[in-house]
């Protein structure tokens, strides 16, 4: 017997993950979310911004970590627009944009917001740290035209900001290295406020620049999103997540406890 | 002249980039707006470079018909679609938001689900309590693990004892909150110390034409 767990087939442990991480979306469960001190951070700092005040949000992630951070970007423009912010959206990841463009547009739609007015979709732009460094010094440069090759200065919204000075926060929705690169490049040389929705993987090493006070808040994975979601009292999919990453973190923490307690039994040989 | 030229570049570089940063001056700033667009450009370059490098290790495996020649027709088709997609149609184009939706975006997510699998199944095999370290490193997994998501508190106030589940109904995020914030942020802080110090002694080195490694060669 401890010989066949010992040995047991992969295929198995992955039936498992996949039965862990489908089944919970068909049952009800009503699990409590508990607000986390740094997403707290962020909710507050946004909450506090006067009316008209600009965000930069960096879309910098791939779809591969889309069901992370989607959610979260949902979660902050909705917040953003209810609160009545300009919302100016960018990315250094080519394969971000289309993505960024879409969560700008689905969240403005529920809220009546007004593209160009409300709101400005940058695109995509080569060269992370020369446009972090370039926004400081005046955002047309990295940035002339928006998305659809608009001219800035010919947006509305745009003609006050010219560089960080005219910008509230930057949230950047990570999945690599930009939330570090913000804090170095727009942080450290030009004192911009930043906060930070990052993957699950990644907020352990995001902690050092919070607690610092490089960061104001930091929102890490589908629970951040989640928690966002509860503050601004608008469930969507990060809280539906919950639960099956609840009961997929359930389903490996059993299987390393299992892996341990049949390394004991055959006597610490493997 | 072949190394002294590039050496004293890199110095002059180097120096006004470090002294520029601490003098606020309209001269430096738009010297340093000058030096950023050129990054820029240089980094476009790189994208060309990549596309250069792509058609032609694909070209020559169509040439020679080499193993898995007929994958590299996908490659090209599917290049000349999107880029096309993207170019005619723009940013906002149906073609090339659907290619997006329905084939890149499936593609990534896919390649990245796959870790859960893997990582589920080299937990249950490789992630022992052999030694003191390993077993703090397996207890401190598991009490995150737990204090990441909703289940933890919800299991916590329901098995708990009821005085000490109402005292700290959310314990098992609060421990792992400051497992984050204490321990690792401790050993965090001190990595990315050390690392920064590296960086900046080997930065030191290049400006100061020691390290010459650049140039290729031994």
């Amino acid at each position: 017997m401890i010989e066949k767990l010992a040995n047991i087939d992969r295929r198995i442990i992955y039936l498992v993950i996949a039965f862990a991480v489908i089944v919970p979306f068909f049952i009800p469960m009503n699990l409590p979310i508990y607000v986390s001190p740094p997403v707290q951070s962020v909710y507050d700092y946004i909450n506090a911004l006067p009316e008209g005040s600009v965000v930069l949000m960096g879309f910098n992630f791939s779809p591969s970590t889309m069901p992370e951070l989607y959610p979260m970007c949902l979660a902050v423009l909705r917040h953003c627009y209810s609160r009545k912010l300009k919302v100016v959206g960018m990315t250094v990841y080519y394969s971000a944009a289309p993505m960024a463009d879409r969560a700008m547009r689905e969240a403005a739609q529920e809220y009546d917001c007004e593209e160009l007015k409300d709101y400005t979709y940058l695109g995509y732009k080569q060269g992370a740290r020369q446009v972090m460094l370039g926004i400081g010094e005046d955002i047309s440069e990295p940035f002339p035209t928006d998305y659809l090759g608009r001219p800035i200065s010919e947006i509305p919204m745009m003609r006050d900001i010219k560089n960080y000075d005219d910008i509230a926060l930057v949230m950047d929705f990570g999945s690599g290295n930009s939330p570090e690169w913000w804090v170095a490049y727009a942080g450290a040389r030009y004192h911009q406020t930043i906060a930070v929705g990052c993957t699950g993987v990644m907020a352990s090493g995001l902690y050092p620049y919070l607690e610092a006070g490089q960061l104001v808040g930091l929102m890490s994975g589908l629970k951040g999103a989640a928690e966002y979601e509860k503050l601004i009292n608008k469930p969507a999919k990060a809280i539906l997540g919950m639960k099956a990453q609840s009961i997929a973190h359930v389903a490996i923490i059993l299987l390393v406890l299992l892996g341990n307690v049949v390394y004991f039994l055959s006597g610490r040989k493997r | 002249m072949k190394r002294q030229i590039p050496i004293a570049i890199c110095f002059i570089c180097g120096v006004f980039m470090l002294v520029q940063f601490f003098v606020p001056h309209e001269a430096f700033k738009s010297i340093y707006g000058g030096v950023l667009g050129w990054a820029r450009v240089i980094g476009v370059f790189a994208l060309v470079l990549g596309v250069g490098a792509l058609v032609r290790l694909h070209y020559k495996r169509l040439a020679r018909r080499s193993d898995g020649w007929s994958y590299s027709i996908v490659v090209f088709v599917a290049m000349l679609i999107a880029a096309a997609a993207g170019i005619v149609g723009g940013p906002r184009g149906s073609l090339y938001v659907w290619i997006f939706d329905n084939v890149f975006a499936p593609l990534d997510a896919t390649m990245f689900s796959l870790l859960a699998f893997f990582m589920a199944s080299a937990a249950y095999r490789a992630f022992r309590a052999r030694t003191l370290e390993a077993t703090l490193l397996l207890a401190a997994a598991v009490i995150v693990m737990f204090g990441r998501v909703p289940i933890g508190n919800f299991l916590w106030q329901h098995i708990a004892p009821n005085s000490l589940a109402a005292k700290a109904p959310f314990l098992p995020e609060n421990i792992t909150e400051w497992i984050m914030s204490s321990p690792n942020m401790a050993a965090r802080r001190g990595i990315m110390i050390g690392a920064a110090l590296g960086a900046i002694s080997t930065s030191l080195k290049i400006i100061l034409g020691v390290e010459r490694s650049y140039f290729g060669g031994n």
